[in-house]
């Protein structure tokens, strides 16, 4: 089919747009970082530096062990996203492969708590997690959210377009439930699962409110709560806060980057699928 | 006659998570209901009122009505803006140009950066004085506006950058939707003399309808528990014209003191988004392929 | 089939519960006799107080071995929240820099008895003492500093445009206004006045008129007397006539500062506290002229105190921590505490004194001799259990008739009327 020009033309121009509009106020705010304090506050306001400076990252570098805060990122972000794929899959599995008594009432109460955002029930939850001894420490902010309504919803959709008659030859052949759900659905449901792992990586990379309740100790904070700390000070620090949140979108860009080429693979496999 | 039996297996497949969810979820979230039937002070012990917040929010409380108001229109707004927009940057995604992994990331970008830093960069671009996009305008010609002290225009940006921070991610979802659709149909149907019109209505669209499903509960759920972008972009304002509910709650709770209120308008929030979950959900149903 | 679901559901439920309250809470473990007693003490920082308190606590770690201070930093948009939610669940902090002690008083410990000098809490200021004294004369705590609102002038710009500031010390709000409208206009710049969106400073503002939130007695409000309705009235209209920004006062319902914009010269007169007095020296240094002015005389002055306390929570370490707190509250860590952070003393004998200030001596001294000229009324205010929410509510309604969604009226009659809800 030969393609007509003029709609390659539009596309490529409505993409360039598009990428534009989603690069360029990071672009700005990755070269304001390298502004002095003065320069950030002139009007009119400059695009390039005019002058490079780097003594905000050093200065934030000095200020706070950002190593530190790193590792626990990185830690939590980890542990949190393994055990989401776990139970997540194991959930859809069940609510999209079976029919028994209550599948729909668990899938709308799953649902249901979608609409009961963490600001609202703050209070009660912490409680919950002082009880059981997980306060302030990193596994508190692993542990809950990890049962992530959409993470459940993103694989059930998907787990409901594999075929049943791949399960239903395995039944035959003898396999029990945990091998279907292992060596069958799930690795059937590799592109869903990437996604979730992105989604995932960056919902408990930028986790902020739930982590500062939890946690009250400096060696367990999260870069996430660092950056926080600059909204403590009454005058904000902004070349300190523009250099820190620079440094803190580094490490998820790259993992992106990484993951994002698996991810078109793995779309892509879903598109030959007969 | 025989009953088939229940099988134990989903159960135990659903255990880990439910067991989660109850602790961490449903049982706060009683809690919380129980604390709504309570007039709250921290200086005596708390009421017993029944409904009494629940009528008070409903027939007096002005800044309660305000919330919803903005609250639908931001929805409305925002859930209109994805599905059109992942769509259309569904679509893009999906055509055969060079660089569409580049491509892929530019519109997923946005979505890696915490709301925290999305609401600063655009309080930064959108400031009266020292912002990028006045200045812009003021160089060609233009006049700048004060977005954020205008209502109007606050809401628009609202939404806007909202949008900008999460289009991303529900076009991914509607990119695998696009993707699962087998090319064989489109081969057949330019077989039968189909232009891309009819292919995209013909095709393309009833089959992507499941997924447009999911990204219409998805972003209406999150639309209705918006907080993060907004308050650090306009902290609600010019005066109320961007008061969302969960800041209304957050300011019950943490600035009034007045836990109870805080807990009923909370409860009233969740009726309704599982109201129109249900809803969208049994619609959604009858179109289910499976 | 559907009892089956129902045993099931309920089994779900009560296990999750058991397992909830079962686990029940931490024991505590006495700690050995030989290793230091951990306080853990927190705190929330303007800026320049930050290297001061950490002198002192590593003063204090070095002086007493078998006590080990744990100092912790965390936002002050997030303080009380972090505190009601630690402190409920058993887990709160030994020690913590607050601002309203009372909302905790049920998790506090009385530091009488482990006090070594019995006569320490009579040593401060009465007003700020009061805040930390319970029903039954419990003494939870301390005044740690003082703060004191007041304008700043930027003296350049008024240099710039020709304009000559008051000679008098008593000045009204309307001269102020006129006066930096005028300089504003002369030299371009985009602000003339503001003040923080607070409705601490709003009340500040509102005290020369001889208005305010509470009557003397704290039981009864003023929000729609006469003084205070013209106050009022006049604050709007200075937003409607372009002199106050809407940048400032129009936003949502969370706290807005004015530093950036007087901090790079671009607003003449900003209402705020003494607290930036600090700040304003590393950041603005000799890029123009300042200083700090009275408040606005009316009918009286006008100004509103502040303070920040500290305060002992009950927990594993309490004698430890009443040694801390007479550590901190002593005369020469105080007077170490103020000079070096810029902070005003609440000590009697300090405030009496005075304090050597390293630098911008004079400003500060303006300050101490604004909070002696200070009407009573605005310590019942700033003291009052519930002015923070009360203040809260103040503040969002005039917002809403600053940006003309409500009358001023109509503002005041809704403040009026949930205030009087938060009374009860």
């Amino acid at each position: 089919m030969k393609r007509s020009g003029s709609i390659t033309f539009w596309v490529y121009l409505l993409l360039g747009m598009g990428a534009t509009l989603m690069f360029l106020p990071v672009l700005w705010v990755v070269l304001s970082s390298f502004k002095g304090l003065e320069e950030i506050y002139r009007i009119p306001p400059t695009f390039f530096p005019k002058r490079w400076i780097f003594t905000n990252y050093t200065g934030a570098l000095k200020q706070f062990p950002f190593l530190l805060y790193l590792w626990n990122s990185v830690f939590v972000t980890c542990t949190a996203t393994a055990l989401t794929l776990l139970i997540n899959s194991m959930a859809a599995f069940a609510l999209s492969k079976y029919h028994f008594p209550g599948r729909n009432g668990i899938f709308l109460v799953m649902l249901g708590t979608l609409m009961i955002p963490l600001q609202v029930i703050m209070l009660p939850v912490y409680l919950v997690i002082a009880r059981l001894g997980l306060a302030n420490t990193l596994w508190g902010i692993i542990i809950p959210p990890a049962a992530t309504p959409t993470g459940v919803f993103i694989l059930r959709q998907y787990m409901l377009t594999i075929s049943d008659e791949l399960i239903d030859a395995a039944k035959i052949d003898g396999a029990r439930d945990f091998r279907i759900y292992a060596q069958i659905v799930l690795p059937l449901t590799a592109p869903a699962l990437a996604v979730l792992t992105v989604f995932s990586i960056m919902w408990r990379w930028n986790d902020f409110l739930w982590p500062l309740i939890v946690i009250n100790q400096e060696k367990f904070f999260t870069i996430q709560l660092a950056l926080a700390r600059f909204r403590g000070e009454l005058v904000v620090d902004w070349h300190y806060v523009l250099a820190m949140t620079v440094m803190s979108i580094l490490p998820i860009t790259f993992v992106f980057a990484f993951l994002q080429r698996y991810l078109v693979q793995g779309i892509a496999s879903t598109g030959l699928k007969g | 006659m025989k009953r088939t039996k229940i099988p134990l297996a989903p159960y135990l497949f659903l255990l880990p998570n439910m067991v989660v969810f109850s602790v961490f979820i449903i049982v706060p979230a009683g809690y919380n209901f129980y604390l709504s039937l309570f007039d709250t002070s921290p200086f005596r012990p708390a009421e017993f009122i029944g409904l009494g917040n629940f009528l008070y929010l409903l027939q007096k409380d002005d800044l309660f009505r305000r919330a919803l108001e903005n609250l639908v229109i931001f929805v409305a707004g925002d859930v209109g803006g994805m599905l059109v927009g992942s769509v259309i940057i569904g679509l893009l995604l999906n055509q055969k140009v060079k660089l569409r992994g580049f491509f892929r990331s530019a519109f997923f970008y946005p979505v890696l950066l915490s709301p925290v830093v999305v609401a600063l960069v655009w309080q930064w671009i959108l400031n009266n004085q020292f912002g990028a996009l006045n200045a812009l305008l003021t160089t060609l010609g233009m006049k700048g506006t004060p977005w954020l002290l205008v209502p109007h225009w606050s809401r628009f940006w609202s939404i806007f950058v909202h949008l900008w921070a999460t289009l991303g991610f529900y076009s991914l979802i509607v990119l695998a939707g696009l993707q699962s659709i087998p090319a064989e149909l489109y081969e057949a149907a330019l077989v039968d003399g189909a232009d891309r019109k009819q292919q995209f209505l013909y095709i393309t669209f009833p089959l992507l309808l499941p997924t447009l499903m999911t990204v219409l509960v998805l972003s209406t759920i999150r639309g209705f528990e918006i907080f993060d972008h907004v308050y650090i972009l306009t902290g609600g304002g010019p005066g109320t014209a961007t008061l969302m509910m969960v800041q209304y709650i957050y300011r019950a709770a943490f600035q009034m003191d007045q836990f109870g209120l805080a807990a009923s308008a909370s409860f009233l929030l969740f009726v309704i988004i599982f109201l129109l979950t249900v809803v969208q959900y049994a619609l959604g149903k009858r179109r289910e392929a499976i | 089939m559907k009892r089956t679901i129902g045993i099931l559901t309920v089994l779900l439920l009560g296990l999750s519960m058991a397992t909830v309250f079962a686990a029940g809470k931490q024991e505590a473990k006495p700690a050995p006799a030989t290793a230091p007693t951990t306080v853990r003490f927190v705190w929330f920082t303007d800026g320049p107080d930050k290297p001061a308190i950490e002198g002192l606590v590593a003063k204090f770690n070095q002086g007493n071995p078998d006590i080990k201070v744990e100092f912790s930093i965390v936002p002050f948009a997030e303080l009380n929240q972090l505190l009601t939610t630690q402190a409920a669940a058993g887990q709160a902090p030994d020690m913590a820099r607050v601002t309203e002690p009372y909302r905790f008083f049920q998790y506090l410990l009385d530091i009488r008895p482990n006090l070594k000098n019995a006569n320490f809490p009579k040593e401060f200021m009465d007003e700020p003492m009061k805040l930390v004294t319970g029903a039954n004369g419990e003494i939870y705590g301390i005044p740690h500093d003082l703060t004191m609102n007041g304008p700043f002038v930027n003296v350049s710009l008024f240099k710039k445009a020709g304009v000559a500031l008051p000679a008098s010390d008593k000045v009204t709000w309307e001269e102020w206004m006129k006066l930096a409208k005028e300089v504003k206009e002369k030299t371009g710049v985009p602000f003339a006045a503001t003040a923080d969106r607070s409705g601490h400073r709003l009340d500040g503002f509102l005290q020369s008129y001889g208005g305010g939130f509470f009557t003397e007695d704290g039981k009864g409000l003023r929000i729609s007397s006469p003084e205070t309705r013209k106050g009022l009235e006049d604050f709007v209209r200075y937003h409607k006539e372009g002199i106050m920004p809407l940048d400032i006062w129009a936003g949502g319902t969370g706290y807005v500062g004015a530093n950036q914009q007087f901090v790079n010269g671009l607003l003449v007169f900003y209402i705020s506290g003494n607290w930036q007095v600090a700040q304003f020296n590393e950041t603005i240094k000799d890029k123009f002229e300042w200083k700090a002015v009275p408040n606005a005389f009316i009918k009286q002055w006008g100004g509103m105190p502040g303070g920040k306390f500290l305060v002992a929570f009950k927990g594993k370490a309490p004698t430890q921590v009443v040694r801390l707190m007479e550590y901190l509250g002593s005369a020469d860590s105080m007077t170490e505490y103020a000079s070096k952070a810029m902070f005003l003393p609440t000590r009697k004998d300090l405030l009496q004194k005075g304090v050597q200030y390293p630098v911008r001596n004079e400003d500060m001294n303006t300050f101490i001799k604004g909070l002696a000229n200070l009407p009573k009324s605005a310590f019942v205010d700033n003291y009052h259990l519930r002015f923070g929410p009360v203040a809260n509510e103040v503040r969002d309604r005039i917002t809403q008739a600053i940006t003309g969604e409500i009358t001023v009226d109509k503002a005041i009659e809704l403040a009026e009327a949930k205030a009087r809800e938060l009374l009860k």
